[in-house]
């Protein structure tokens, strides 16, 4: 059933499914979001239905992305590259700004979304170095 | 389709599939909805929660008919599917004595759903005997044995512990509130997990199936990412027994999933 034959690759695309569910239930739902934005520093009463609205689409567009390395699982790893490339880049412009964000003023309430983005950039990292799919090395 | 010919099994599978997927959204993201529709819903955390348990029950049957859509059918899907419908269907009968009837679609929709699973089963001519398999959960791993006979122990438990003593589960949750409802809510879980033991039952006798194993992989994932939300989310409302089901379920059905995945 999965096609993934890299043990390393597999836990690291269960991990990363298990990472982006989390974060997307966490998203999609009101009280969620409150908690969340309280622990990032933000007042909860600051977040009105126009921001839960926001963050229920980001939660979704996570929930997408776990589906999608599930895809990736039940996939020959060869069919992954463009969606793998795609999460390298996104995953780098992520961790970046989330890094700008921290480092800026009032950013630095909670570093653990920072810290997430970052781990995800290393993890896709060395999913793509073992999936062998740096360019150089497929084409 | 479903690796069959037979365009009745067809469509009964994927009307079937629908109004699962249909009750999985509605009750896992849009809760208000239903709350809307059931006036002695209140609009409350433990309504809330026992809805997106529901939700997520009928979004993993979903899951199930998603993957034998692409697999084929397999006899085992309908070993959990038909008792679980069968059993909500006397739960929502239940329900509806409570409240004095205020509204009878999922009545409706839930005897459509047993009916169309029911022609599916036996237009696909599976024998009503079932036959047994060579070792436990057809599998010689002993690891696979062990999560198979943990995964029954800990389903039994939670059915035995709710016929023991029915208002526990609720006292153990700091979150939710006691009421009629909730407490008809806990009965309607329990009725699940009596079809989750009937399908383990039927594993351990017949051999793994790769629609139940997938099934409690999804299953697994989901309710272990929604515990780390509500962990994150209430701190202190917790359940403590809950939240160790939870963490063993995931493991032990992702184990079971990992090291017999090759042969689904």
């Amino acid at each position: 059933m999965i096609k993934v034959e890299d043990t390393i690759s597999r836990v690291i695309i269960c991990f990363l499914i298990v990472l982006f569910l989390f974060y997307g239930f966490m998203f999609i739902d009101n009280e969620p979001v409150l908690a969340f934005a309280e622990r990032i520093g933000t007042n909860p009463s600051d977040v009105d239905a126009a921001h839960i609205q926001l963050f229920a689409n980001l939660g979704w567009v996570y929930i997408v992305f776990a589906v999608g390395f599930t895809a990736c699982l039940l996939a020959p790893i060869e069919q992954s590259t463009v969606f793998f490339r795609m999460m390298l880049v996104g995953s780098f412009v992520t961790s970046i700004r989330q890094i700008v964000l921290f480092m800026g003023e009032d950013g630095g309430a909670n570093p653990v979304p920072m810290v997430a983005s970052i781990l995800v950039f290393i993890l896709m990292n060395v999913l793509y170095d073992r999936a062998g799919m740096r360019i150089g090395r497929t084409f | 389709m479903f690796k069959t010919d037979d365009n009745v099994i067809k469509a009964c599978m994927f009307i079937s599939g629908l109004i699962f997927f249909v009750y999985g959204c509605i009750m896992m993201f849009n809760y208000d909805y239903m709350i809307d529709r059931y006036p002695t819903f209140e609009d409350n955390i433990t309504t809330e929660f026992f809805l997106n348990w529901f939700g997520a029950v009928n979004f993993v049957a979903y899951v199930g008919i998603l993957y034998m859509g692409l697999k084929g059918l397999e006899r085992a899907f309908f070993a959990y599917a038909l008792p679980v419908v069968l059993l909500q269907l006397i739960w929502v009968v239940m329900s509806l004595q409570l409240s004095g009837g205020e509204n009878y679609t999922g009545l409706y929709a839930w005897i459509i759903l047993f009916v169309l699973l029911a022609i599916a089963r036996f237009r696909a001519g599976y024998p009503l005997a079932i036959e047994k398999a060579g070792s436990p959960f057809g599998v010689t791993d002993k690891t696979t044995q062990i999560m198979g006979y943990i995964a029954i122990a800990a389903v039994l438990f939670n059915v035995v512990s709710y016929f023991i003593y029915p208002g526990g589960f609720i006292e153990q949750s700091p979150l939710l509130e006691s009421n009629p409802q909730s407490e008809h809510s806990v009965l309607g879980i329990t009725m699940i997990n009596i079809a989750i033991l009937i399908a383990l039952v039927y594993q351990f006798r017949a051999g793994l199936s790769g629609v139940l194993v997938s099934m409690s992989a999804v299953a697994g994932t989901m309710f272990f990412c929604a515990m780390l939300v509500g962990s994150v989310t209430f701190p202190d409302g917790g359940n403590p027994l809950l939240a160790f089901f939870i963490v063993l379920n995931f493991i032990v059905f992702l184990t079971i999933f990992f090291r017999n995945q090759s042969n689904f």
